[in-house]
C-alpha cells in the first residue's frame, strides 16, 4: 500500500488542505529527500507540499522532492504517504536560492525527534500576513482537549482549564476580564464584560464557513432569575467543536485581511479531519468526562473522497454536588470530488450539547436543561481558471434548533395580578404563595451564508501580487417559539418593578437580520536585495446591515480598511506593521430586544373575603428597540517582530497591540414615567360577597417613574497588551526543548448609561418621595499578565513525549473606577422622569441632602490576585499495533490557588482532572 | 487519668515449624496485601514504583499478602532495581520487553471490618504495565492503571488512607454510597554509561471521591506525585548504588449541606472530640511530603543473586481547616528507616529458591498549637521463603510453595488524655500453587492461609459515643484472633509466540478466631474478597 500512485493521493493532499490560497511566487527551491525513520531506506510516491499554495512534489524511488518558485518567508512543509503518520515542518524561505530540507516519515509521529506539539511560535495563517498561532494535528493531539476551547489554551494570553463540556466555553482574544459586567445594583441592567465582548466579537470559521450566534435567543434577559447554562449574547460556544476531530487550528490574533467579516476582534480558522484519513477510534476517560471518537477516510472509487467523523462525549460537572451533565453527540460527513474543472468539497455537519441539570430527590423543584442542535450544510467549490487564477464559491446553511428550560420553586407575597398582553386597563386577581415557576426558551436559529471569491496571482510593479475579491452574503433569522412561560407562575417572583419585565415572546416575527459585504485584498511581495523581502497585505472591505431582511433597505454601513505591512531584511528577521478597522454586526436580540410590560396598578382591594377583593391593573408596553443601534466598529493597531534562527532551532514573537471599539454594545438606562390613573370605590362595605365598583372618572393621577434598558452603544472598550512566544533550541543530549508564552494585556470598559441605587424601588413605589440620585457611569479594568511554559522531553525511539506546561499568573488586577461617596452623585431624577444634573460644587447643600447615599455595588478597590501558578501534564506513548496512549493531568499537584487576603482577590484553581485517551487505528483502507 | 487497659496475650498458631526459621532475607511488599484491593501485582514488578509510601505504615486486615496468581508472573526478580527499586539499575536489570494489558473486578463485603472500612464495595479496574529496553544503553518500564470503586452507603471515612501513622483522621455523618476514581501512572528510565547507570522515576496518582445522591455531599480528591533517583556501580559481582525518594501528598475534602445537615467528627488520636455541626460547607485540605534516602548492594553470580537496601525515611504532614492561608496548622511528622533483602538461587533445572523480607521501623509526633499531643512508635516485618517447580517449563507441572511471616507492632500514646495502645502481632501464612500444561494452555489453581495472633494492650473501650464507635471497634479487631483462607484458579493460553491472554479467580475470607463473646468492641461475622482478572501480554 506503500506504493500507492501518488497522483490520486497528491490531489487528495491538496484537497485536504482546507481553502489552500494563492501566494505570491519566488524564486526560491525546496529540495530534499525523505527517508523512513526506522530503516533510513529512501520513500518513494511521498508528497511533499507547501501548505497554502498549489505547489506540491512527489518523490522519486531515491526519495527525492523538489519545489520551484516558492513564496519567501515562514511556510509549512507538508509530507503525506500512506502508512505513514502525515509530517509537517516549518521551514523560513529565503527570497532566492536553494533550500534542502531532508524529512523522515515513521508510523507514529511520536516516533519522530522535534515534531512540534505546542502553537507553532512563529506560525502564519494561510492567506495571512498577521501575527498568528498554527496549531496542528500532533498538538492536539498532546493537548488532551474536549473541545476547541483547550486547545485554544495554547495561545498567549489564555487561562489554563480543565478539559470538559463543564460550562459554555468562549474564547475572548487579546482581553482581559473586567469585573462581572452584572447588575452592581439590581436595579439597572448589567452591562457586558471586556471578556465578553471581545468572546462576540470572535469568528470562528468552521471548514470555510463562518459560524455565527447572533440569532441565539437563549437568554431570559438581563434581569432573569432563573437560568440555564448557554452563550446567547456572547460567542460562539466552543464545546460544539470536539477536538479530536480538528485537523488544524489557525488563530488570527492580530488584524485579519478583508476576507473575514463580522468580527472585532480576531479569527478562529477550524480545519476538521476529512479527506484521507488513517480510520482509527479514539477514547478518553478521566473523572468527570467520557468520550469516544472516530474518524476515517478515504477513497472511494474514481476521483472521490468520503470521510466522517463522530464524536460522543459526556461529562459530569458537579459530581457529587449534583447530577448535572454535559453531554455532546456530533458527527460530520465529508465528500471531496473533481467533477470538470471543478474542486468540490461538501460537508455535512450536525452537532447536539446538552448541558442537563435534572431535578434530584435531596434537591426537589430545581431543574434546568439548555439543548443546542445544529445540522449544517457547507459546500466549497474551486475551479481554477487557468495556472494563476482561481474562482472559489462558500456556501452554508446552518439549521439550529435550541431549547431551554428552567425551573424553581418561588415564594412570593400577594400582590394584585393581570396576564393581559396588550396595553390597557384590566380586572385582574391576587396570587401569591409558593409555587412552581418553569420558563422554556425555543429558538430555530438559521444561518445562511454565500461567498463568491476570485483570487488571482499577478506580477505588477516589480512585485508578485496574490489578489481576492470577494462578495458576502448573510442572512440570519429564528423561526423559534421563543420564551414561553405562564405568565401566572412567572420565572419572576418579583414579577412587576422598576424595569418592567417580559411577557412569552413568539420569535417568528422578530426580523431577519440581512448583512452583505464586498472586499478586495492584496498580498503583494517584493524581493529586498538579495535576501530581503517586504510584503504588504491591504484590502478594503464594505459591510452594510440591512432593514428588516430587505437588501433595498440600509440601516447602517461601514468602510473597513486594513493593511499590514511585513519587512524580512534577512531569512532570520520580521518585523510587521498592522492597522485596520473591523466590525461586528449587533445580535438579532439587541437589534430587535424583547418589549418589556408594566402593569400599574390602579386599585388594590384587598378584604378578607377573596370573592370580594379588586385588582385594577393597567398595562403599558415599551419597546426598547433601538432604531440607530448598528455596527460595532473596533480599530486596531499591531506591531510583531518575529526571529527565527534556523541554525539553533531558536525562534521568538514578539507582539504589541492597541485596540479600540468606541461604540460597543451595551444597555443604556432609559429613565420615563408613565401616568397612573387612580380610583375610588363605590362602595367599599365588605360582606357583600362580590367585589366593589369603581367610580369613573379618576379621582387622581400619580406617575410612575420607570427604567428602560434600551440595547445601544453606550460602552466604549480599550485594550492593550504585549504578546511573546519563543522557542528554546533543545538542551543537548536531553531531547528536552521549551517553549514559552507570555502575554501582558489591560482592558477597560467605559459606560455612558447613568447607574441608579437599589432605593429606586422604593422611589418609584412611593409617592412622597420626590426624587432619587442617579450616578454617572464606571468604568471597569482589568490586567493580566500571564507566562505559559511548556517543557516538552522526547524519546523518539521509544515513541514517548511529556510535556509539562507551567503557567504564572504574575499580575491580575480587577477595578472599577467609580465615585461612590455620599457626594458622588451627578444629579437627580424626578417622579416625571426628568434628569437634574447637580453641579459638583452643590452637591454638599443642605437641599440636597437627601440624595446624599452612596452608590453600592461598585468595586472600586484594585483586586489584585496573588502571584501562582499551575502545573498540567501531558504524556503520549505509543502502544503496540499502531496506537497511542496519552495521559493527561490538569493541575497535577491540585494546587487550591492563594486564598490572598482581605485586601486581595482570591483566586481559586478549578481541581485536579487527571485522565487516559487511547488512540487505536482500525485498519479499513490500509 | 482514666486508663484502664486489657491485656490479652494469643499464642501464636501452630501453622508451620518452617515458618519460624525465617529471617530477615527478602524483598518489598511494595503495596499492602491481603483484604485492601489494591494488590494486582507481584511486588517485584512495581519496586520502582515513585508512589509507594514511605514513613508511613498503614494498619490492614490481616489479609494474606498476596493477591496475583504467582505462577502467571514467574517467579519474583531479584536485583538493586527489581527488589529494592532502585532506578539507577533499570538499565542494567532490564534485558526483555513485557506489555501487560488487565482488567479486574473485586468485590469486597462483610460485617467483620473497622468503622472506616466501606460496608461493601466494588471495584472495576484496568491498567497496563510492561518494560523494555531502548537503544543499546536504555532501559524503561511503566504503568497507568484507572479504576472506580463504589462503596455502599453508610461508609464514614472522609480520607483516602484513614489507617496511616497519623492521628488525623475526618469522618462525617453523611451516609451516602461513595464512588472513588483512581488514576495511576508512573514510568522509570536509565541509562547505563559505562559501569555507571543512572535512571529517574516519576509517577503521579490521582483519587477523586464523591457522594452519590446525598443530600450532604462530600468530595475528597488528592493529588500524589512522587520521583525517584539513582546511581548504581558495577564493580565485578557486586553493584553498589544510592537512592532517593520523595513523594508528595495533597488531599482536599470539601462537604456541603446542599440538602441536608450534617456533623463532622475530626478524630485526634484517642481523644473524644464532640461532632462538629457544619455550618453551609466545611474544608480540609491535607498536604504531605515524604522522602527517603539510601545504600543499595547486589550480588550477581551466576545463579546466585541477591540484593540489600537501607534507607532513612522522613515525612511530614500539615493540615488546616479553612479557606485562609491560615498558620495554624496541625502537624505530623516521622523519622524511621526501613531494609529489604532478597535471595534468588537456581537449586537445579527444576527447582529454585526465592527468600524476601522488608523491615521497617518508624516513630512519629502529632503536634498541634498546643505542643506534642500523639506519639508513635511502629515497626514491620514481612517475609517469606518460596521454592518453585519447574518455573520456566512449557509442558507438564508446575508450582510454588510460599511460606511467609509478617511480624508487626503499634505503640501509639496520645498524651492529651493519656491514653496508650500496644498492638503486636505475629501472622504466619503460607500459599501453595500447582499448575499444568495442556498444550498451548496452563490451567492451575492454589490455596493459602494466614492465622493472625494479636498481643495487645487497648485502652477501655466505653470511653465516649465517638471513641466507642469510630476507634475501639478497630482496636477491638486488632485484639482478636482471626484467621484467613483464599483459593486460587488461573488459566494461561498461548495466542502465539508473542503473545499471552489469561484469567484469573481468587476468592479470600477473613473471620475471626475465639472471639470472648463478652467484647462488645470486636466486630462479629467475617470479611470477603472476590477477584476476577483478566488481561493480554504481549512479549515483543
Amino acid at each position: 500500500m506503500r506504493s500507492r500512485p501518488g497522483a490520486f493521493l497528491a490531489w487528495a493532499l491538496v484537497s485536504s488542505m482546507a481553502a489552500p490560497s494563492l501566494l505570491a511566487q519566488g524564486r526560491v527551491r525546496l529540495e530534499g529527500r525523505v527517508t523512513d525513520a526506522t530503516t533510513g531506506a529512501p520513500l518513494a510516491h511521498a508528497v511533499v507540499a507547501i501548505e497554502g499554495t498549489l505547489r506540491l512534489s512527489e518523490t522519486g524511488p531515491d526519495g527525492r522532492y523538489r519545489l520551484d518558485s516558492l513564496p519567501p518567508g515562514p511556510q509549512t512543509v507538508r509530507v503525506v504517504l500512506i502508512g505513514y503518520a502525515p509530517l509537517r515542518r516549518a521551514v523560513t524561505l529565503p527570497t532566492e536560492g536553494v533550500v534542502t530540507l531532508d524529512l523522515t516519515l515513521a508510523a507514529s509521529a511520536l516516533q519522530l525527534p522535534g515534531i512540534i506539539v505546542t502553537a507553532d511560535p512563529v506560525g502564519r495563517a494561510r492567506g495571512e500576513l498577521t501575527t498568528a498561532s498554527v496549531i496542528e494535528r500532533e498538538a492536539i493531539k498532546v493537548q488532551a482537549a474536549a473541545s476547541l476551547a483547550g486547545l485554544l489554551e495554547l495561545i498567549p494570553g489564555v487561562t489554563l482549564s480543565p478539559p470538559g463540556l463543564d460550562g459554555v466555553q468562549q474564547i475572548s482574544l487579546r482581553s482581559v476580564p473586567t469585573s462581572s459586567g452584572g447588575s452592581t445594583t439590581g436595579v439597572t441592567a448589567g452591562q457586558p464584560s471586556a471578556g465578553a465582548l471581545a468572546a462576540f466579537g470572535t469568528q470562528i470559521v468552521l471548514d470555510g464557513v463562518p459560524v455565527s450566534n447572533n440569532a441565539n435567543f437563549q437568554s431570559l434577559g438581563p434581569r432573569g432569575e432563573l437560568g440555564f447554562s448557554n452563550s446567547a449574547g456572547g460567542g460562539v460556544d466552543l464545546r460544539r467543536f470536539p477536538a479530536a476531530t480538528i485537523e488544524r487550528v489557525e488563530v488570527i490574533r492580530g488584524i485579519p485581511s478583508v476576507r473575514y467579516g463580522d468580527l472585532t476582534q480576531g479569527a478562529v480558522i477550524v480545519d476538521t479531519r476529512a479527506g484521507s484519513v488513517a480510520p482509527e477510534v479514539i477514547a478518553r476517560l478521566d473523572y468527570r468526562t467520557i468520550e469516544v471518537s472516530a474518524v476515517g477516510g478515504g477513497p472511494v472509487g474514481g476521483s472521490h473522497l468520503l470521510s466522517g467523523t463522530l464524536n460522543l462525549a459526556r461529562t459530569l460537572i458537579s459530581p457529587g454536588l449534583s447530577s448535572a451533565t454535559g453531554t455532546r453527540v456530533a458527527l460530520q460527513a465529508a465528500h471531496h470530488a473533481q467533477w470538470g474543472g471543478w474542486t468540490l468539497n461538501s460537508r455535512v455537519d450536525g452537532v447536539q450539547t446538552v448541558e442537563d441539570n435534572p431535578e434530584r430527590e435531596v434537591f426537589p423543584g430545581f431543574a434546568s436543561k439548555s439543548r443546542d442542535r445544529s445540522l449544517r450544510l457547507s459546500e466549497r467549490a474551486r475551479l481554477n481558471l487557468g495556472d494563476r487564477s482561481r474562482l472559489e464559491i462558500t456556501a452554508g446553511f446552518d439549521i439550529g434548533r435550541q431549547s431551554s428550560f428552567s425551573q424553581a420553586p418561588k415564594l412570593r407575597g400577594a400582590m394584585p395580578f393581570t396576564d393581559a398582553i396588550t396595553e390597557g386597563r384590566h380586572v385582574g386577581k391576587f396570587i401569591g404563595g409558593t409555587y412552581s415557576a418553569r420558563v422554556d426558551v425555543d429558538g430555530a436559529p438559521r444561518h445562511l451564508y454565500l461567498r463568491p471569491e476570485l483570487s488571482s496571482d499577478r506580477d505588477w510593479l516589480g512585485g508578485r501580487h496574490a489578489l481576492r475579491a470577494g462578495v458576502e452574503l448573510r442572512r440570519e433569522w429564528n423561526n423559534g417559539p421563543g420564551v414561553q412561560f405562564d405568565i401566572e407562575f412567572p420565572p419572576q417572583d418579583r414579577f412587576n418593578g422598576v424595569n418592567g419585565f417580559d411577557r412569552p415572546r413568539n420569535l417568528t416575527s422578530v426580523p431577519p437580520l440581512l448583512m452583505s459585504a464586498i472586499y478586495l485584498d492584496d498580498l503583494a511581495t517584493w524581493t529586498l536585495g538579495g535576501q530581503g523581502y517586504v510584503s504588504i497585505q491591504g484590502g478594503l472591505r464594505f459591510d452594510a446591515l440591512h432593514e428588516g431582511g430587505s437588501t433595498t433597505t440600509l440601516r447602517d454601513r461601514v468602510l473597513q480598511p486594513r493593511v499590514t505591512v511585513e519587512v524580512g531584511p534577512r531569512p532570520w528577521v520580521r518585523a510587521r506593521l498592522g492597522a485596520g478597522r473591523l466590525a461586528k454586526t449587533p445580535s438579532l436580540n439587541g437589534l430587535y430586544p424583547a418589549p418589556q410590560y408594566y402593569d400599574l396598578v390602579n386599585v388594590n382591594y384587598f378584604p378578607n373575603d377573596p370573592a370580594e377583593r379588586l385588582a385594577v391593573i393597567t398595562t403599558r408596553i415599551l419597546d426598547p428597540t433601538n432604531p440607530d443601534l448598528g455596527f460595532m466598529v473596533a480599530e486596531h493597531l499591531e506591531a510583531g517582530l518575529d526571529l527565527d534562527l534556523p541554525s539553533s532551532d531558536f525562534s521568538l514573537g514578539l507582539a504589541a497591540f492597541v485596540e479600540r471599539t468606541p461604540k460597543a454594545i451595551g444597555f443604556l438606562t432609559q429613565p420615563l414615567f408613565l401616568i397612573r390613573d387612580r380610583f375610588a370605590l363605590a362602595d367599599s362595605t365588605q360582606g357583600t360577597g362580590h367585589p366593589p365598583d369603581i367610580l369613573e372618572p379618576p379621582f387622581a393621577m400619580d406617575t410612575i417613574p420607570v427604567l428602560l434598558d434600551r440595547p445601544a452603544h453606550n460602552l466604549s472598550v480599550r485594550s492593550r497588551g504585549l504578546e511573546l512566544t519563543a522557542a528554546i533550541p533543545e538542551i543537548p543530549h536531553t531531547r528536552t526543548r521549551m517553549l514559552v508564552n507570555g502575554s501582558w494585556s489591560r482592558s477597560e470598559v467605559d459606560n455612558a448609561s447613568i447607574l441608579f441605587n437599589s432605593e429606586f424601588s422604593n422611589f418609584q413605589l412611593a409617592e412622597h418621595i420626590p426624587r432619587a440620585p442617579y450616578w454617572n457611569g464606571s468604568t471597569r479594568t482589568g490586567e493580566r499578565l500571564l507566562v505559559t511554559s511548556r517543557l516538552i522531553h522526547q524519546q523518539p525511539k521509544i515513541g514517548i513525549v511529556v510535556m509539562a506546561t507551567i503557567q504564572v499568573t504574575l499580575r491580575e488586577t480587577r477595578r472599577d473606577i467609580a465615585a461612590t461617596d455620599t457626594l458622588s452623585f451627578a444629579g437627580y431624577i424626578t417622579r416625571a422622569g426628568v434628569l437634574v444634573p447637580v453641579p459638583v460644587e452643590q452637591r454638599g447643600d443642605a437641599q440636597f441632602a437627601d440624595l446624599h447615599v452612596g452608590l453600592k455595588g461598585q468595586r472600586t478597590d484594585e483586586q489584585r490576585a496573588p502571584r501562582d501558578w499551575l502545573l498540567n501534564l501531558q504524556v503520549s506513548k505509543t502502544l503496540p499495533l499502531g496506537g497511542r496512549f496519552a495521559f493527561y493531568a490538569f493541575n497535577l499537584l491540585d494546587k487550591v490557588g492563594n486564598y490572598g487576603d482581605a485586601f486581595t482577590r482570591a483566586r481559586l484553581f478549578p481541581p485536579m482532572r487527571v485522565g487516559v485517551e487511547i488512540t487505536m487505528p482500525v485498519p479499513l483502507w490500509q | 487519668m482514666s486508663f484502664r487497659g486489657t491485656r490479652r496475650r494469643v499464642f501464636l498458631a501452630p501453622v508451620t515449624g518452617v515458618v519460624l526459621v525465617l529471617v530477615c532475607v527478602g524483598s518489598a511488599f511494595a503495596q499492602s496485601g491481603g483484604l485492601v484491593p489494591q494488590c494486582d501485582t507481584p511486588a517485584w514488578v512495581t519496586a520502582w514504583s515513585p508512589l509507594s509510601r514511605r514513613g508511613n505504615l498503614v494498619r490492614s486486615l490481616p489479609g494474606i499478602p498476596s493477591c496475583a496468581a504467582r505462577l502467571l508472573w514467574g517467579p519474583p526478580r531479584v536485583g538493586t532495581f527489581w527488589s529494592s527499586g532502585n532506578p539507577g539499575a533499570a538499565a542494567l536489570e532490564i534485558n526483555d520487553q513485557r506489555t501487560d494489558f488487565e482488567a479486574s473486578w473485586n468485590r469486597q463485603s462483610g460485617s467483620y471490618r473497622r468503622p472506616l472500612d466501606p460496608g461493601g464495595s466494588s471495584l472495576p479496574r484496568i491498567g497496563a504495565k510492561g518494560w523494555g529496553i531502548f537503544g543499546s544503553d536504555g532501559a524503561f518500564a511503566g504503568r497507568a492503571m484507572i479504576d472506580q470503586e463504589r462503596q455502599s452507603p453508610g461508609t464514614p471515612s472522609d480520607l483516602n488512607e484513614p489507617f496511616g501513622s497519623s492521628p488525623y483522621v475526618l469522618t462525617d455523618t453523611s451516609n451516602a454510597a461513595v464512588r472513588r476514581t483512581r488514576f495511576l501512572i508512573e514510568g522509570v528510565g536509565g541509562w547505563q554509561l559505562g559501569d555507571w547507570s543512572l535512571g529517574v522515576a516519576l509517577g503521579h496518582e490521582s483519587r477523586e471521591n464523591e457522594t452519590i445522591e446525598s443530600g450532604l455531599t462530600r468530595n475528597t480528591r488528592s493529588s500524589i506525585p512522587g520521583i525517584s533517583v539513582g546511581a548504581v556501580r558495577r564493580l565485578g559481582v557486586l553493584t553498589v548504588g544510592a537512592h532517593g525518594r520523595w513523594r508528595g501528598r495533597a488531599e482536599t475534602i470539601e462537604l456541603d449541606e446542599v440538602a441536608a445537615e450534617g456533623q463532622v467528627h475530626d478524630l485526634r488520636g484517642y481523644q473524644e472530640i464532640p461532632a462538629s455541626e457544619i455550618v453551609g460547607n466545611y474544608y480540609r485540605r491535607m498536604e504531605e511530603r515524604a522522602s527517603a534516602w539510601g545504600a543499595d548492594l547486589s550480588f550477581h553470580q551466576g545463579v546466585t543473586r541477591a540484593a540489600l537496601t537501607v534507607e532513612a525515611t522522613h515525612l511530614e504532614l500539615e493540615q488546616w481547616r479553612a479557606q485562609l492561608n491560615q498558620p495554624l496548622k496541625d502537624r505530623w511528622n516521622t523519622r524511621g528507616w526501613r531494609a529489604t533483602a532478597a535471595f534468588r538461587r537456581s537449586l537445579s533445572d527444576a527447582l529454585l529458591f526465592h527468600a524476601e523480607a522488608e523491615y521497617e521501623r518508624l516513630t512519629g509526633s502529632a503536634k498541634d498549637s498546643t505542643g506534642v499531643a500523639f506519639t508513635t512508635t511502629e515497626h514491620a516485618l514481612k517475609a517469606s521463603l518460596s521454592l518453585w517447580l519447574r518455573p520456566g517449563a512449557s509442558r507438564g507441572w508446575t508450582g510454588s510453595v510460599v511460606s511467609g511471616l509478617q511480624h508487626q507492632r503499634w505503640v501509639r500514646n496520645d498524651s492529651v488524655v493519656s491514653l496508650s495502645s500496644d498492638i503486636l502481632a505475629s501472622i504466619p501464612w503460607f500459599e501453595v500453587e500447582l499448575g499444568r500444561h495442556l498444550g498451548r494452555v496452563l490451567l492451575g489453581g492454589g490455596v493459602s492461609g494466614l492465622a493472625y495472633g494479636p498481643t495487645t494492650t487497648i485502652p477501655d473501650p466505653d470511653r465516649g459515643p465517638i471513641y466507642s464507635s469510630l476507634i475501639a471497634p478497630e482496636l477491638g479487631l486488632y485484639s482478636a484472633r482471626a484467621s484467613t483462607v483464599a483459593v486460587i484458579g488461573f488459566a494461561r493460553w498461548q495466542l502465539s509466540p508473542r503473545s499471552t491472554v489469561w484469567g484469573s479467580t481468587r476468592f479470600e475470607r477473613l473471620a475471626p478466631r475465639d472471639v470472648d463473646p463478652n467484647r462488645h468492641d470486636i466486630p462479629s461475622g467475617a470479611r470477603t474478597v472476590a477477584t476476577l482478572r483478566a488481561g493480554l501480554t504481549l512479549i515483543p
